[in-house]
């Protein structure tokens, strides 16, 4: 336990605490474009139902004051009750606190030259990806819903070749924007990365066209 | 009859185990967090409320006389009359 919390609280990990000046494995000539979070509106009611979880303490205090006046006066029932009470703060207050983490570690920035996502769930569990503009080939932003639509917030989807895998920006800011400009940011990239880009073109074409060749012929009746 | 103070005791282990829990959201917040103000001052709030309730409980609980017994069964129970 002890081995674990000093692990965390060194500065051995790759990837320490994010500082937009000194991205991990910073690339020469890179700036940061976007830096995102999902929207205040999808945790604004989780927020909300925090704080009337926190406040039911002291509407069980006022049930008390009012419908048993002389529990304050009693010497062993309302130390129980303020056991009880503190308890419950402090682990709503911990939750409370994590769910905020949760939503602020999330994150997803875009810079000159590629696509960072870092992903928290829960205490112990993080995913941390990078995609270099270049390789992307199919950018969608959606937004649906009604409160998507009023407040302006979505997914943006961003396919790369070849992969299966996709990068997901949920529930973001201004998707469309952000979209556009994605692909702007790839035309660019893509232009510096030309004769990389028509590498990886001719490598997936010959596996193409080899894998035509090896499929076996239909037998004719 | 059940001693006071075992209910003292199991606040003390509850509490210590929101600590744990707490030390680890911290320690994960600051290393993983982005390098901001904002980090670090929800961090501190999260600390002073829960450091301040903490305190709080704890100097009522100092007034409080734990050598006494808590009856679970009420003494006005109705009992057996041969």
């Amino acid at each position: 336990m002890s081995s674990l919390l000093l692990h965390l609280l060194s500065n051995s990990d790759p990837m320490p605490m994010l500082d937009l000046r000194h991205l991990p494995n910073e690339i020469p000539g890179e700036h940061v474009v976007y830096f995102l979070r999902r929207h205040v509106i999808t945790i604004t009611s989780l927020f909300v139902s925090y704080v009337f979880i926190l406040t039911a303490p002291l509407a069980v205090l006022w049930y008390l004051a009012t419908n048993v006046p002389t529990i304050s006066d009693d010497p062993r029932l309302f130390p129980l009750v303020v056991l009880g009470i503190s308890l419950f703060f402090l682990f709503v207050w911990l939750f409370l606190f994590q769910a905020l983490m949760d939503y602020y570690l999330d994150i997803w920035v875009v810079t000159t030259k590629r696509i960072l996502s870092i992903e928290q769930t829960g205490l112990f569990n993080r995913r941390v990806s990078e995609l270099r503009l270049y390789r992307i080939q199919d950018v969608t932003a959606t937004v649906s819903g009604f409160l998507h639509t009023v407040f302006n917030y979505g997914n943006v989807e961003i396919q790369t070749a070849g992969e299966k895998e996709r990068f997901i920006f949920e529930d973001v800011p201004s998707p469309n924007e952000v979209a556009k400009t994605i692909l702007q940011l790839v035309e660019e990239d893509r232009k510096e990365h030309f004769d990389e880009a028509l590498e990886e073109m001719d490598a997936k074409k010959d596996s193409h066209s080899r894998g035509r060749h090896t499929t076996p012929p239909v037998a004719e009746e | 009859m059940i001693p006071l103070s075992w209910f003292l005791i199991a606040w003390l282990i509850l509490v210590a185990i929101f600590a744990l829990l707490a030390l680890f959201t911290i320690a994960i917040n600051t290393r993983y967090g982005f390098a901001s103000l904002g980090t670090y001052s929800a961090t501190a709030i999260f600390l002073l409320v829960a450091v301040g309730v903490i305190l709080t409980t704890g100097g009522y609980l100092m007034t409080v006389d734990w050598s006494q017994s808590l009856n679970v069964i009420p003494s006005s129970a109705p009992t057996l009359e041969l």
